[in-house]
């Protein structure tokens, strides 16, 4: 459903990517991997809109989007989070999934000022989504409390919370266990098996493994912007290019290597 | 939200009863100048606070909206309201042609274009001799009227002006505690997010701005029936200052806070026009201090103020058990 068609970006003379295809199924769930600075996260940029690549084409369900704002991409159905989050910090943990919920509504300024009927079915329809979401998440005793005071671990899951609520075909996730501890990691896993079984089709980055081989039904691997290798987690573990790639970081190696990880 | 409708329902109670009590009209115009500003600033509050941007120049809106009155009801002799109204039609489509070109950039250029907007206009205000009478004004407006009483004193404008407020008031809150009001609040902690997630953050600022425009342009409008004269003085650059520092000193981010800047910087200058000159400097200096200090301005210190009380008393509580 979508599909990239050899993108390419470069910021001042660093190729961050360099013609990168490949294509993502419906309810598939697609792991994106590759060292640092491989060009992951400006994928996921170029995807949502946030900056425009170079060359090359984004296209969802046939149509080119490739030029649209994030806010139109959002419109399309694809939706992210980000490595350093991107919460609304001085808003309530509740606001911040109402925020997620925002194309649940189409109520204009003025409806806003003159909160019309309509308005006001639009923003209770909102609210009670959030709290049905804020439940699903386990964050509902901190409903009211601002983001802010909350630890990062709770943090990311409120980032993936409300990016769900959105109701997204496409969710791209960016590195949505780093910085989770043991059990934070389970819980993440649990929560993305349950996405899996809604169908809803999702691209992550992620720098664990055993989380990517575990939930991935298929896996692309970038080094330096370009590309290496693409196939099932099985084939990609035993991949002699992407073993280069990773070579010299012995940790990762190890867990590629690992058959079952 | 009930909170806010409480404070306004106390709001309005105290308008309606302090004419019992305050009998001058030396105070009575200063309420209302209070009105008019806070009508302003209120506008302008939603575009600082809540979205994020800044407007150096609304003191031009609030012109527009004081020179559309004067010159329909002067020489068109258009009745005073459709008047008003027609004012702020052609002052909100103007800041939507301001806005289109500059909002779409990122960083402070709406500060810069409003700025020259301001500029522009306070020329036109002084050279356009024949339609604004130059830089000595019009004078003879004619006063509003409705339901059968003239607003022509302080006592009964008084009234009218609260009345406006009371309802920009109102609608401001409708709009701080809806889906809009949360997506500006959205835009104004990170814009990509917001984005992101379907807001459309550039038309919403857009649309914002031009709301704070309209409000600017309602004041105007009062101002001009209210004194009968309008001058090109009161819608200089200096102005638009003032009222970008009764949004900070007053908290960016809450009406109330707009209110309170308000009605502290309107009554101050019985004070501080007797430093003539330093006026600005002290305006200068207070909006340094603010910004340094108390970033969330009046309001944030008295929100401190409360969770200190409120800790204070949990503690001797817990101490107690």
């Amino acid at each position: 459903m979508l599909k990239l068609h050899e993108i390419s970006k470069s910021f001042g003379g660093v190729h961050a990517l360099e013609d990168v295809s490949f294509e993502l199924k419906r309810g598939e769930i697609l792991g994106l991997i590759g060292p640092n600075g491989a060009g992951k996260t400006t994928l996921f940029n170029v995807i949502s809109g946030i900056i425009p690549a170079d060359r090359g084409r984004v296209e969802l369900e046939g149509k080119d989007i490739s030029r649209f704002a994030p806010h139109l991409i959002a419109r399309m159905g694809i939706f992210r989070t980000f490595q350093n989050l991107a919460i609304f910090d001085e808003m309530s943990v509740l606001e911040n999934l109402m925020v997620g919920s925002h194309l649940m509504g189409n109520a204009g300024i003025l409806a806003a000022l003159l909160k019309t009927p309509a308005e006001r079915k639009e923003e209770a329809a909102i609210r009670a989504r959030a709290l049905a979401l804020l439940k699903d998440i386990g964050l509902n005793d901190f409903a009211n409390q601002p983001a802010r005071s909350l630890p990062f671990g709770r943090l990311r899951i409120l980032e993936l919370g409300r990016a769900v609520g959105a109701n997204p075909v496409i969710l791209l996730l960016d590195e949505p266990a780093a910085g989770l501890n043991q059990r934070e990691s389970e819980e993440l896993t649990d929560f993305l098996a349950k996405l899996r079984q809604k169908q809803i089709t999702m691209i992550i980055i992620e720098h664990d493994m055993s989380l990517v081989m575990e939930l991935s039904d298929r896996v692309v691997v970038l080094d330096q912007g370009r590309k290496i290798a693409e196939g099932a987690p099985r084939e990609v573990q035993q991949n002699k290019a992407v073993l280069t790639a990773y070579l010299g970081e012995e940790d990762w190696v190890k867990t590629l290597r690992k058959p079952h990880a | 939200m009930r909170r806010d409708w409480s404070l306004w329902a106390m709001l309005a109670a105290t308008i309606f009863l302090l004419p019992l009590f305050v009998k001058s009209p030396y105070y009575f115009s200063v309420l209302i100048f209070i009105a008019i500003y806070g009508m302003i600033v209120l506008g302008l509050t939603m575009l600082m606070g809540y979205a994020g941007q800044i407007s150096l120049g609304h003191a031009a809106f609030f012109g527009l909206g004081a020179y559309f009155s004067s010159i329909l009801t002067l020489h068109l002799h258009l009745n005073p309201w459709l008047a008003m109204l027609m004012g702020l039609v052609a002052t909100v489509l103007i800041a939507f042609l301001l806005g289109i070109p500059t909002l779409k950039l990122h960083g402070h250029y709406l500060a810069m274009a409003t700025l020259g907007l301001g500029i522009v206009l306070q020329i036109i205000f002084k050279e356009e001799v024949e339609l604004t009478g130059g830089p000595t004004g019009l004078t003879g407006i004619p006063a509003l009227t409705a339901f059968g009483i003239t607003f022509s004193n302080d006592r009964t404008f008084y009234f009218l002006a609260w009345i406006f407020m009371l309802a920009l008031l109102g609608l401001s809150i409708n709009l701080v505690h809806s889906r809009t009001g949360r997506a500006l609040r959205a835009i104004s902690q990170s814009q990509v997010a917001a984005g992101t997630l379907g807001i459309p953050v550039n038309r919403l600022k857009l649309s914002v701005f031009a709301l704070s425009a309209g409000y600017a342009s309602i004041a105007g409008s009062l101002y001009a029936h209210y004194l009968a004269f309008v001058n090109p003085t009161p819608f200089g650059f200096l102005v638009s200052v003032k009222l970008v520092a009764m949004v900070v000193i007053g908290g960016s981010a809450s009406l109330w806070g707009a209110l309170l800047g308000t009605t502290l910087l309107v009554s101050l200058p019985e004070f501080l026009t007797r430093l003539q000159d330093y006026e600005m400097v002290i305006y200068g200096a207070i909006l340094i201090l603010v910004m340094m200090f108390a970033p969330r301005g009046l309001t944030g210190i008295a929100g401190k103020i409360f969770e200190l009380l409120h800790g204070l008393t949990r503690g001797k509580n817990a101490q107690a058990a």
